[in-house]
């Protein structure tokens, strides 16, 4: 149930050695790792101006292209960078909301996938987001890269594939991401009963086109999690009550 | 392996599933998926209990592979709203320096549970956060992960390159190469 992986921050954020000694460590015990790329032109001046490279070959350069690599963002690759990153297999999570909220840019996301990258999705943030909707989070990467490559390329299914069996990839698990036998009984329900998705048609289409936004009950290897759209066992306003009161103190310290 | 002893579900015919062949639903046993069924038909394996997913979607569980719970506490922050990512950060940082070990795990628990509730069954999460009063974070994240139940990849991620070498973050949540790999 708990993997671990190994993720320095970003190029801006991280020193060249200890890239470099993280990717000997996830190599010596076997995890991934990750870490942000090509989120921004700023980075990418960044990588310029400090390191004389830009973003992908900075990678190269510390020892990280390999398909343990899943980067979070890569938006702004040129063609050579694509061609490299697939055929080193280094995976992207793609991140719409957050990059559409810090107006970072499109991630190529179909180029990556011919060049041979695996493509998931993450909800980022939650600061850049700032929900952490996984099912909303599906809508806004289909429409976000409909923005590129047009509406007949960017299906609905393909947003199920990324968030499915494309997170699974980048994550190195082949036992979770997809309704199959013998794989983990990890199973999300979504009931067609509130005022969005009334009059839809295609139901599969309509949890995304009519913005789901609440699973009724979720399964997780084989146990309900969630039933009537609540977590059981959980006090949903406590949760809040409590969270609320810590981010509230929080600024009380940064202020201080 | 499934263990034999323990109830076999049917969730029977879903409304719709993203899965070939599985209009029928699927049998669970255990932790594992032991059998899809096709539209119209009926599970060859013997069945304890049936639920009835005829108003319901059915997907696999959704898969979140990146994210930083700890900034369920800084949404829509006054100082940080408008702007593109480096000053975004440069807003922020000096804020989540002053996370506390408690405030870092009700994040982890507000952000998995919003997760969970919209369809996620594993999160990815990637703590790079290590102020001195933070350096058991993973070990906090763990803890909360498994009180909800919910599969998790959690990142040991980190920072090293403060303002005063030429990176991004001040020197409050920066650590050395040595305090990070050891």
């Amino acid at each position: 149930m708990i993997q671990i992986a190994l993720a320095p921050c970003s190029p801006f954020s991280v020193t060249t050695d200890l890239m470099i000694e993280t990717a000997a460590l996830a190599e010596q015990y076997d995890v991934r790792l990750h870490t942000h790329l090509a989120e921004t032109i700023d980075e990418e001046k960044f990588c310029l101006e400090k390191f004389g490279l830009r973003t992908v070959d900075y990678l190269e350069s510390v020892g990280w292209l390999s398909d343990r690599t899943w980067l979070a963002h890569g938006i702004h690759f040129n063609k050579q960078e694509i061609e490299k990153l697939g055929q080193n297999g280094v995976g992207i999570c793609h991140c719409p909301t957050s990059n559409m909220m810090l107006a970072s840019g499109i991630c190529h996301s179909l180029e990556l996938e011919e060049a041979g990258s695996i493509i998931g999705l993450g909800v980022d943030g939650s600061a850049s987001n700032d929900g952490s909707n996984m099912i909303a989070e599906l809508r806004q990467a289909m429409y976000l890269q409909r923005l590129r490559y047009g509406a007949s390329k960017i299906t609905h299914q393909k947003a199920y594939d990324w968030a499915t069996k494309g997170s699974a990839a980048l994550l190195g698990r082949s036992d979770i991401g997809e309704i199959a036998v013998g794989k983990q009984a990890d199973l999300a329900l979504f009931k067609l009963d509130e005022l969005r998705f009334s009059g839809s048609h295609d139901s599969l289409a309509a949890l995304l086109l009519c913005g789901a936004q609440k699973a009724d009950r979720v399964m997780i290897a084989g146990q309900w999690k969630v039933m009537d759209g609540k977590i059981i066992g959980q006090d949903e306003s406590e949760l809040i009550s409590r969270h609320s009161n810590a981010a509230k103190k929080l600024r009380q310290l940064a202020n201080a | 392996m499934v263990d034999i002893n323990e109830p076999v579900i049917w969730i029977k015919n879903p409304a719709a599933v993203f899965a070939q062949n599985c209009e029928g639903g699927v049998v669970i046993q255990g932790q594992k998926i032991i059998e899809i069924v096709k539209l119209g038909q009926s599970p060859k394996t013997q069945i304890d209990d049936t639920y009835d997913a005829s108003e319901s979607v059915l997907l696999p569980g959704l898969i979140n592979t990146h994210h930083h719970f700890y900034q369920t506490l800084t949404r829509a922050y006054p100082e940080a709203l408008n702007k593109e990512l480096f000053p975004w950060l440069k807003s922020l940082y000096k804020v989540w320096a002053n996370i506390q070990p408690e405030m870092l795990a009700v994040s982890t628990e507000l952000a998995l549970s919003e997760l969970l509730l919209s369809g996620c069954t594993t999160a990815s999460d990637h703590h790079y956060l290590f102020p001195s009063q933070l350096e058991n974070a993973i070990d906090i994240q763990v803890e909360e992960a498994q009180k909800l139940g919910m599969r998790v990849v959690l990142t040991r991620g980190s920072m090293s390159l403060g303002e005063k070498d030429g990176g991004l973050p001040p020197q409050s949540v920066v650590q050395t190469k040595e305090q990070i790999l050891g």
